[in-house]
């Protein structure tokens, strides 16, 4: 019974669910359009649920796709946009930025390849802090441990 | 009052002039590239080094720069799969497994050509038609702007390529996306779970970036192996002549996604990203291979670049004639004539005609400037592609947090950026293209705000089915939703029988 349709069929009329209950505390002409929206995802969730149960497709979506490599880069990015409002978008960065170079690259962990990359990242991220912040004068986040960086 | 053309030229190709206006064509296409800093952002940003300007070299340079940035979000559009603005949503479609096929620079001449004539053909229908083209926008009321963006919506049956049930779930839920944040009417709070920040909704490029690019990081990395998620772009003589070749044999194109962006681009309210998903559409519908649209084919570049570059004149139209901005850039662009003395109307054609028409023809000549950055430029820029891939993939995250955060100076929308990024990267799995929720998106607050006018004018009048389905414009736009809607099947149907036709000849 379960595969990718069907799951994606009851979350579907999951949100459907929520918007409709959402619209029921709002004034009529808040509501009018989320009641729209509402309807349009119980029946399609719903089409969908029927395909989905008629066809019975097994394909694995992730077939092919190493698992640790987008658990890593999920964690990394969630640590990334974490660590940045404590100790800013330069330091989080170059870390961010080593840490994928080293991971995903060639891993040669010498002293001297390790510093290279390090290196390189510092002058990335700071590359693109001085673009944005001094030459657009478009605000990059900050952290609140080291102020600028 | 009479100007004459060699008057207007001999100001346009003023050295100082000139100068400003290319300045701004190519800061422009930097800011425009730069996923996050829009062309509305590019024109604040560099609106007060005008301000001790005479109003011909300011405007020349603001005209550059609002050109330059439109073309210029085609670049990430093409390399990142990032709308560097979002007129370049349509962009991506094709321009970025373009880039992956190692043809970036097929792209990215296509975008430079395609926008240049787009841009000059909306610049000389802005010239020769602005107040008659105006006063018909002006038509255009609540139940008006509802049918435009349920015909709007009815691209989804061309984006949703994988899954048409699952297009329209996309559809609704970027629909669904669209009304969190206060009611445009009613004032009622929705969805905002005790956040103030989102009281003002989901920013769209927040949602872009989200949507479009973090599922990209994923995706390049997701495999292990020596195979490349990008195939290496390697230079050949000659591509950038044999494209605009191509390119120039379809004229018809061309024409077709410029109207449709001038028209676009007139209506208050509908920007360039409407007028490139339109265009787009329509190219889709029209060609003899339909199936080739989103693999990684010119005319899909095309499409949409001519049609948001020609939305700029016709956002324009609107604003010179009756001060209304057609676009949020040219609401930056209305602030910049007001700071220089001049009124919006007939007075700007008449008593500073001159610097009116001055501005007009400055336009066209952005519009080739750019074309001729933007070709000389398209090798080097391709060659970034053959960057290593562990250092593509996190500086486009970089890119994405700081595009993200710049909207609005708030952390909290770099994590809704991020939440948007995982929730594509696992749709996308699952079936779902990216293209309909941000459609549905970007029509949702038009849509809403139509319906709920619409229904209190039709509540006042006694009468609410007569004020959605009476009206002249209305009906045109109903029979256009229903023809949008019933075009695919007629296709499939067409081409059953050609097979079956096909099939009776080589059989005998």
């Amino acid at each position: 019974m379960w595969n990718k349709d069907t799951l994606v069929a009851i979350v579907t009329l999951l949100l459907a669910l929520a918007t409709w209950r959402e619209a029921a505390n709002l004034s009529e002409l808040a509501a009018v359009f989320l009641n729209a929206i509402a309807i349009g995802l119980a029946i399609f969730g719903a089409i969908l649920l029927t395909n989905g149960l008629i066809k019975k497709d097994k394909t694995n979506p992730f077939e092919g796709v190493s698992r640790s490599r987008v658990l890593t880069v999920g964690i990394a990015l969630a640590i990334y946009v974490g660590l940045i409002p404590f100790i800013g978008f330069v330091l989080t960065s170059t870390l961010f930025l080593t840490f994928f170079f080293l991971y995903f690259g060639k891993r040669e962990f010498k002293a001297l390849n390790i510093l290279r990359h390090i290196l390189l990242a510092f002058v990335i991220s700071m590359g693109f802090y001085s673009i944005f912040h001094y030459g657009f004068n478009v605000p990059v986040p900050t952290g609140s441990l080291w102020g600028f960086l | 009052m009479t100007i004459d053309v060699l008057t207007l030229l001999a100001n346009v190709f003023n050295p100082v002039n000139f100068s400003l206006m290319t300045a701004g064509v190519a800061g422009g296409i930097v800011v425009g590239a730069l996923p996050g800093l829009t062309a509305t952002m590019a024109l604040a940003l560099l609106i007060p080094f005008t301000f001790t300007m005479d109003p011909v070299p300011a405007l020349m340079m603001l005209g550059g720069i609002y050109v330059g940035a439109i073309y210029g979000g085609s670049i990430s559009a093409i390399l990142i799969s990032t709308p560097g603005t979002p007129s370049a949503i349509a962009t991506v479609f094709d321009g970025f497994p373009l880039a992956r096929k190692g043809k970036a620079e097929h792209g990215l001449v296509t975008a430079a050509f395609t926008s240049g004539v787009g841009g000059v053909i909306g610049a000389v229908i802005l010239l020769a038609m602005a107040p008659p083209l105006a006063r018909f926008a002006l038509t255009f009321g609540s139940p008006e702007m509802f049918w435009v963006s349920i015909f709007g919506l009815t691209i989804i049956a061309t984006l949703a390529s994988k899954s048409l049930v699952k297009g329209l779930i996309g559809g609704l839920l970027g629909l669904f996306l669209s009304t969190i944040g206060l009611a445009p009417i009613g004032g009622d709070m929705r969805f905002t779970f005790g956040f103030w920040q989102l009281q003002g909704g989901i920013d769209l490029i927040v949602a872009l970036i989200g949507l479009f690019c973090i599922p990209e990081v994923f995706l390049i990395l997701e495999k292990k192996g020596e195979k490349r998620y990008f195939e290496l772009y390697k230079p050949k003589k000659g591509v950038a002549r044999s494209t605009i070749i191509e390119l120039i044999k379809k004229p018809v194109l061309l024409l077709r996604s410029s109207i449709i962006g001038v028209i676009v681009g007139i209506i208050p309210g509908a920007g360039g990203n409407i007028a490139g998903i339109l265009s787009y559409d329509q190219a889709t519908r029209w060609s003899k291979h339909p199936e080739e649209f989103g693999t990684g084919i010119i005319d899909g570049v095309a499409a949409s670049e001519s049609a948001n570059n020609a939305a700029v004149g016709g956002a324009l139209v609107p604003l010179l004639t009756f001060g209304i901005p057609g676009a949020p850039p040219a609401a930056v662009l209305l602030g910049a004539l007001m700071i220089h003395g001049l009124r919006t109307g007939t007075e700007l054609f008449t008593t500073f005609g001159h610097i009116t028409y001055t501005f007009l023809t400055a336009l066209i000549i952005a519009n080739i400037v750019m074309f001729v950055l933007g070709f000389y430029g398209a090798r080097q820029v391709a060659r970034l592609i053959n960057l290593p891939e562990n250092l593509i993939a996190p500086i486009v995250a970089l890119l994405c947090v700081i595009g993200s955060f710049a909207i609005r100076n708030n952390m909290l929308d770099v994590g809704i950026m991020m939440g948007f990024g995982f929730i594509g990267y696992v749709t996308r799995k699952l079936g779902f293209d990216p293209g309909p929720i941000v459609l549905g998106l970007i029509l949702g607050p038009i849509a809403e705000i139509g319906l709920t006018r619409s229904m209190l004018l039709g509540k006042a009048a006694g009468n609410i089915w007569a004020v959605f389905f009476t009206r002249p414009i209305s009906i045109v736009l109903i029979i256009l939703c229903v023809l949008s809607l019933l075009w695919p099947v007629i296709v499939r149907q067409r081409t059953k029988k050609r097979i079956q036709i096909g099939e009776k000849v080589s059989v005998e």
